[in-house]
């Protein structure tokens, strides 16, 4: 069995740390900076998102110790884990991903894709302010 | 079969088939089966032994345990070709009827009754040992006591045969030996002194008098019978002999005695008649105290300090003004001994309190829960002990209320001062006791003293006493320092008055205001000690200077750790050194003999006096006092675990700690059966078996202490000990333990999985024959599936299950089934069916006298009473719960539906008393985590009762203690909603700030939790002026919502309620439809005011119709004030928005 690989992004965000909280437990708005997703759609377990391919069922629940956010991507066991910490200009936003297999090629388009939506998600917070 | 199976009960259970010895049956269980229906012969029902063996779990569990114990049996009767005497068919198990056996106790039986001397002396032989030495399970220890009653009555009948045959010296003998098996039993003790009278040895006759008066005296604190005395008067005048001073029975310590002139001259004041110097400051506010209680302002009062210092005499100084003023007064100490017995100071002061007060009215219930912790309740009241609960909480909250109401009727008629001495020893259940106890004095003529010597870091009891500090319990603290020069000088001078002027000098600078120190320093300086020496070398001469018996008195009470009753010394002792041994010790200043038991002058001097034994006699002495304790009926066995384990005897230690914690978990005690059930593991020794049945039991207790990583950890043990042992069906039982433990208390619903699925790889894969376990498994895979996976699967297990046999048959299974499809049925929307499915477990786990899981049904159809909209159904459920003699847990959840449903339906007042109780009932239990989640919900329910100031004192004070057991992010919500209600725009702003790091469980429905967020935001805008984004904020809430509530069919508007499993149902409920209209009411005032009246007209209808569709009473008044400017409505009490009001303006107002 491969073992899982990791990493981990960060950046600061100058809008209230409310504003990125809202951002990333409302999956509806996950279109306003998630690179690549283009549509939501709600499901009864959580929501649908659609990017270039299939729609990827995905769940939004508590990180471990409830103090973060955990996107839960339920086609893959990949786990993104948004974390907020207070920040004098701001707040302080990391996301650190999973990839449960150690599929590399994977763990590189999960870097791409979160390098892509951090800078997006950090503007669409302080757009609100 | 051509074999005789031959059984021997008396002594260590051993079976032989033809001289063949069978090998010892593997585990402990199993092994007191077997002994069991041996001593017991016929058939028994499978039913009645599995729940007489293992009574605290499902029938279906039971059964299963006792097809794994019959095969262990079964396999080690047939390593002697004896399988056949089992005789265990569907419904019944027993020894074969129609086969050869020659069982020792049937044997005994059948002997006993005979007339014939060579019959009864071959019946006495074969009692010589206790019944049953390997184990010490409850029904053994009982069973024990009853055979040395009849071995006893067999040597008196020898006694009486020989008598009459004319053999009045063997008569005597045999007499004698009764006499040594029964030494209270009177009529044997005439035997005996006839007999010797009769064999011409009136001198011996008269000393068995003596031997008689001394131990009625000692035991039992009386005289022998107008019978006895007369005889011994007829054998006195006969011999031409005064009659002797008798053993004094006062409580003075002042013992009378025959031995030797003592040595020391200095005449001794008993440590409780010292005068009391320098304390006056510090007995003044116990004074006042007692007088406030005595008023009807009862509480607790705290006396601290060192050893030494003198806690016990200050309060002894109070019960002595309590008791001049008519009071009930009643105290207990702690056991000295490393894992002591749960609850015994509280054990020894009820049984003072209960011994004194009169009964309680006979339709009481209470009495009979005590009588489980205080056996002088059926003694002194004739109330018998009722059975247990299953659920250690729920035993718990019985017997914490028993004895409330306990303290309650003892405080009726008197005032009550109750002392509990030395609590910085005390075990874990005791302090909780005090904390649930002393908070409740407050209304009582009631006053409860601890003492505690300072320095000790103990932190649950000065959480404790933090906690009823905080709830105003505690009414004075006092802590006692050393005391000054002059108060040591006059210490000294009473206790040795006329010491030279340098030596007292001396003693005083030695004692640094100790006045124990300096009373011993003052004995060792008349003695020629060397003061700069400490107490345990002053000791050392008194200690040489005592009689053998004395010393061995002494000793022993120093091992024992606590007061040793006078029964106990004689049966140490001898009954006839008794009074000797008394005198002496207490001459020298050692031992006291108070209340009928003799103690050490102070703990420090026990303390000295068990360092002075050398490890060889320590172990000696621990030894020498199990064997006391075990053959005296009511023993202790925690105590004789304890005594077994310092003298080294660890095997024989195993059972009792078995049983301690068996006995501590029937208690609610967990903390103290995790204890006992540790030492039993770590003293295991070689039997897997055995061990592997400690530990699982212990991995079953961490669990219900909620510990995980424990639980774990003790259930790797078993599992490896069982995968060694080859046990297939054993190890699949752990499994199911394992399995029930990580569902319930641990709550790891996917490893709790794993380990269903790994009982039924073992049952099914491996060919085992365990139905039971089969039936559990899937049980258990159901629930799971039904509570937090898949709820269609979990109703096709169900399903499946309840075609088992197995299950059929166990009510208590059945309803649990029912309870899973009920949570499935919830989980699917389905609330109608969810209630009824939910309902009626209830009433199936009651009926199978499963009160817990009846309860838990009640619950969860209250859940599914609020999902479809039925409130006033929900209190109807909540009252019945709270009806039933349930766990503190279980009321307080009750008090939490009857709140919410109160408030739901507009009943604020009510919903904030049940809030409020509730509160007071958790408040109770001295558990912060409990304590924070009631002022949580209470917070939540005065914001909707309009209570500002009230939610933001309650949600402020729950989100500062850190405790996680509730919502933090929507208490942060709500306590910012609160600020604004109070006028405090900038706080309520801060509150928001601090929202995002607030962490989010589950629990608390995360999707809902961004339009709350919106709502406030726009509450707070508003109050700021920021009308716009007031505006905006109001939307995005409405939008929210309108996205919850989008799929629900018009002829069902509650089927988009969301319901937080894992949260108290149904407060962690949550309706969209009710926050979509309460968002659009408040956004149409916004509107309104600004002037937007036709848009703000729109939204207030739509709202209005919600409200009407959903029967819901709140944002009534808000409507009003959009109606009052839009014209659509007669105005109201109207509020601007200018005003900082528009805060939480669907809060209920009408």
């Amino acid at each position: 069995m491969s073992e899982a690989l990791s990493f981990e992004e960060s950046a600061v965000c100058q809008a209230p740390a409310i504003e990125v909280w809202k951002l990333l437990h409302d999956p509806v708005r996950f279109t306003e900076w998630w690179a690549g997703v283009t549509r939501i759609e709600p499901t009864t377990d959580g929501v649908a998102v659609y990017t270039d391919g299939a729609p990827i069922p995905t769940r939004v629940t508590a990180g471990p110790g409830g103090s973060s956010v955990v996107i839960d991507c339920l086609a893959s066991e990949d786990v993104f884990v948004w974390t907020l910490t207070p920040h004098p200009d701001g707040c302080y936003v990391t996301a650190r991903v999973e990839v449960s297999d150690g599929d590399k090629g994977r763990l590189r388009s999960r870097r791409d894709m979160i390098v892509a939506s951090l800078p997006r998600l950090v503007a669409a917070a302080e757009l609100r302010t | 079969m051509d074999g005789m199976l031959r059984a021997r009960l008396f002594g260590p259970l051993a079976v032989e088939v033809d001289g063949r010895e069978m090998p010892p049956v593997a585990g402990l269980r199993p092994r007191a089966l077997l002994a069991w229906l041996l001593l017991h012969p016929g058939r028994h029902s499978r039913v009645r032994v599995a729940s007489r063996f293992w009574p605290d779990v499902l029938d279906t569990s039971a059964r299963a345990s006792l097809r794994n114990a019959l095969w262990t049996v079964r396999s080690a009767l047939d390593a002697v070709g004896a399988a056949a005497y089992l005789d265990a068919g569907r419904e019944s198990v027993g020894i074969a009827p129609d086969l050869p056996r020659d069982v020792d106790t049937e044997e005994f039986e059948r002997l006993a009754d005979s007339g014939d001397l060579d019959t009864l002396r071959r019946c006495f032989a074969l009692a010589e040992q206790p019944l049953l030495a390997d184990l010490a399970d409850d029904w053994v220890l009982e069973q024990r006591d009853h055979y040395r009653e009849r071995t006893a009555e067999v040597a008196l009948r020898l006694a009486e045969t020989e008598a009459a045959g004319g053999e009045p010296g063997a008569a005597a003998g045999w007499a004698r030996r009764a006499v040594g098996i029964v030494p209270y039993r009177e009529s044997a003790h005439r035997l005996l002194m006839r007999c010797l009278a009769d064999a011409g040895e009136l001198a011996e006759a008269l000393a068995a008098h003596e031997r008689c008066e001394a131990l009625l005296a000692a035991e039992l604190g009386t005289a022998p019978s107008e019978e006895t005395r007369t005889l011994a008067a007829r054998l006195r005048a006969d011999a031409r002999v005064p009659p002797r001073e008798r053993l004094d029975r006062r409580t003075t310590g002042e013992v009378a005695s025959s031995g030797p002139e003592p040595r020391r001259q200095p005449a001794r004041i008993p440590p409780h008649q010292v005068p009391l110097f320098g304390r006056d400051g510090e007995l003044k506010a116990l004074v006042d105290a007692w007088d406030e209680a005595r008023r009807g302002r009862g509480g607790v009062a705290v006396v601290s300090g060192a050893a030494g210092l003198g806690k016990s005499r200050v309060v002894e100084e109070l019960a002595a003004r309590a008791l001049a003023d008519g009071a009930r007064y009643a105290a207990g100490t702690v056991y000295d001994l490393p894992a002591a017995p749960p609850y015994v100071p509280w054990s020894e002061a009820l049984r003072e309190l209960v011994a004194g007060t009169p009964p309680p009215p006979s339709d009481a219930v209470w009495p009979s829960d005590l009588a489980r912790l205080c056996r002088a309740v059926e003694r002194h009241w004739g109330r018998p002990a009722s059975a247990a609960a299953t659920d250690p909480e729920r035993e718990r909250s019985w017997l914490f209320e028993a004895v409330v109401e306990a303290l309650t009727w003892g405080a009726h008629e008197r005032p009550l001062l109750v002392v509990l001495e030395d609590v910085h020893l005390a075990d874990r259940a005791t302090i909780a006791l005090l904390a649930y106890a002393g908070h409740q004095l407050a209304q009582l003529p009631a006053l409860l003293v601890v003492t505690r010597r300072s320095g000790t870091a103990r932190q649950d009891l000065a959480l404790a006493l933090d906690a009823l500090a905080r709830q105003g319990a505690i009414r004075t603290e006092i802590s006692l320092g050393p005391l000054n020069r002059a108060d040591i000088g006059r210490v000294v001078d009473t206790a040795l008055p006329g010491l030279p002027a340098e030596t007292r000098a001396r003693v005083s600078a030695a004692a640094e205001g100790n006045p124990l120190v300096a009373r011993e320093a003052a004995r060792a300086a008349v003695g020629g000690e060397d003061l700069s020496q400490g107490l345990r070398t002053w000791l050392r001469a008194p200690l040489a200077r005592l009689t053998p018996p004395a010393r061995l008195l002494v000793d022993a009470v120093s091992v024992l750790g606590r007061p040793m009753g006078l029964g106990e010394a004689a049966d140490l002792n001898g009954a006839e050194h008794l009074a000797d041994a008394v005198a002496a010790a207490a001459h020298e200043n050692l031992l006291e003999v108070q209340d009928r038991h003799v103690r050490f002058a102070h703990g420090l001097v026990r303390e000295a006096c068990y360092a002075e034994l050398e490890p060889a006699r320590r172990a000696w002495l621990h030894g020498r006092v199990a064997d006391t304790l075990q053959a005296r009926p009511g023993r202790t066995v925690a105590e004789v675990a304890r005594h077994l384990l310092l003298s080294g005897r660890e095997d024989e230690a195993r059972g009792y700690l078995l049983t301690a914690a068996q006995q501590a978990r029937t208690l609610g005690a967990l903390d103290e059966a995790v204890a006992f059930l540790r030492e039993a593991v770590e003293h295991a020794g070689d039997a897997s078996e055995s061990t592997a049945e400690a530990w699982l039991a212990l991995a079953d207790a961490e669990a219900g202490r909620g510990n995980r990583d424990e639980h774990d950890a003790a259930f790797n043990q078993a599992e490896a000990l069982l995968w060694q042992s080859g046990d297939a069906a054993a190890l699949a039982s752990a499994y199911v333990v394992r399995g029930r433990c990580l569902r319930t208390n641990l709550c790891f619903p996917r490893e709790s999985l794993d380990a269903y699925e790994r009982v039924l790889e073992i049952v099914d894969g491996g060919g085992v024959d365990a139905p039971e376990l089969r039936a559990l498994a899937l049980a258990g895979c159901a629930w799971i599936e039904a509570a937090s996976r898949d709820a269609q699967r979990g109703r096709e297990l169900v399903a499946q299950v309840e075609d088992l046999p197995e299950a059929a048959a166990d009510p208590g299974l059945t309803a649990e089934l029912e309870l899973a499809r009920g949570a499935a049925l919830l989980r699917s929307r389905r609330f109608n069916e969810a209630e009824e499915a939910s309902a009626r477990a209830g009433q199936l786990a009651r009926d199978a006298g499963l009160a817990d899981i009846g309860d838990v049904g009640l619950i969860q159809a209250s859940a599914a009473a609020a999902a479809r909209g039925s409130f006033s159904q929900t209190l109807v459920y909540a009252e019945r719960i709270l009806r039933h003699r349930s766990s503190i847990g279980m009321r307080a959840t009750a008090l939490a539906v009857r709140a919410y449903g109160l408030s739901r339906l507009g009943r604020h007042d009510e919903a904030w008393a049940a809030a409020e109780q509730r509160l007071e009932l958790l408040s109770r239990t001295g558990n912060a985590g409990l304590r924070a989640t009631a002022q949580y919900d209470a917070g939540s329910i005065a914001l909707a009762a309009g209570r500002d100031a009230d939610a933001a004192r309650l949600l402020d004070a729950a989100l500062a203690t850190g405790e996680a057991r509730f919502p933090h992010a929507l208490a942060r919500l709500r306590l910012a909603e609160a600020r604004l209600g109070t006028g405090d725009v900038a706080s309520a702003a801060v509150e928001l700030d601090r929202f995002p790091f607030e962490p989010v469980g589950p629990a608390e429905l995360p999707e809902a939790l961004v339009p709350q967020l919106e709502r406030v935001q726009a509450l707070v805008a508003a109050a700021d002026g920021k009308r716009d984004l007031a505006g905006e904020r109001f939307a995005s809430a409405e939008a929210g919502w309108r996205r919850l509530v989008r799929d629900a069919p018009p002829e069902d508007p509650y089927a988009t309620t969301l319901v937080a499993f894992g949260r108290s149902a149904p407060g962690g409920t949550v309706e969209p439809a009710v926050e979509l209209g309460r968002t659009l009411a408040e956004r149409a005032y916004l509107l309104a005011q600004d002037g937007a009246l036709e848009q703000a007209g729109m939204l207030a209808d739509e709202a209005r119709a919600l409200a009407e569709q959903l029967g819901y009473p709140g944002y009534q008044r808000t409507l009003r004030l959009v109606g009052e400017l839009t014209g659509a409505e007669p105005t109201g009490d109207g509020r601007s928005l200018a005003e900082p009001e528009l805060t939480g303006a669907g809060k209920d107002e009408e």
